[in-house]
């Protein structure tokens, strides 16, 4: 299974790996902070607000919006395949364009907060 | 070469045995990740201007975004354990000669959690 040109299969599993951690490690908590902690009022709105716009904090949520959706982009990509949907290379354009608009959004939001 | 047309799977596969419906409910949790990540966006994208930020925090406390945030925690937090327990998988260490066991790879991949989760509620609650 040669193959006549490059892959750019390891850049895909690299960001899905990324991804996979960054969700595994710092979703839950944050799912907590804005599900729970909020309505539980442990966090005000004008707390929130500050936390938000704090630039470690801007960091943070480029990070958790960036490389979690390009986790979803390869791992959905492939379950479809699995479940009998779609294709893998129409997928392929679909799924990691709309990762790389995403992330392309978060920055230019976070920037401008 | 083209895999895409080697399809000799019954649509209904992940369905015939608890194994392959569990990894099926695993890939399944990008779905969720994704979700969440969107949501982020959409957090970020209100708190430029303060009206459409009350009117967001607002939404948080309305029970329908509860109900969400729970469902959304029960497939991250399922996403969360079975990735840190493929860790040993994917992350060999040697301490010289010795292999460290995959065992003690993913108890600290579940300590490392904890402390990076309480240390995120810490900075942000305090």
């Amino acid at each position: 299974m040669t193959s006549p040109y490059r892959s750019t299969d390891p850049l895909w599993w690299l960001l899905f790996s990324a991804g996979g951690v960054v969700a595994a490690f710092l979703f839950p908590v944050t799912v907590v902070l804005t599900g729970i902690a909020i309505p539980a009022g442990w966090l005000t709105e004008e707390s929130l607000l500050a936390l938000v716009r704090h630039p470690l904090a801007r960091l943070y949520l480029f990070v958790l919006i960036s490389l979690p959706l390009f986790h979803w982009a390869h791992r959905f990509r492939y379950a479809l395949v699995d479940l009998g949907l779609g294709s893998l290379g129409r997928q392929k354009v679909l799924f990691y364009g709309a990762a790389g608009l995403g992330t392309l959004l978060a920055g230019w939001l976070l920037i401008r907060l | 070469m083209n895999r895409e047309h080697l399809r000799v799977l019954p649509a209904d596969w992940w369905l015939r045995k608890r194994s392959y419906s569990f990894f099926m409910m695993r890939e399944l949790t990008s779905l969720a990740v994704a979700a969440y990540a969107v949501f982020l966006l959409a957090l970020v994208a209100t708190a430029a201007e303060a009206g459409s930020f009350t009117r967001f925090f607002e939404w948080l406390r309305h029970p329908v975004s509860v109900g969400l945030h729970l469902v959304a925690l029960s497939m991250v937090l399922f996403h969360s354990i079975t990735w840190i327990k493929l860790m040993p998988e994917s992350l060999v260490v040697w301490r010289g000669e010795e292999r460290i066991p995959g065992r003690l790879i993913a108890a600290g991949g579940f300590a490392g959690w904890i402390v990076v989760s309480v240390l995120v509620a810490f900075l942000a609650l305090r």
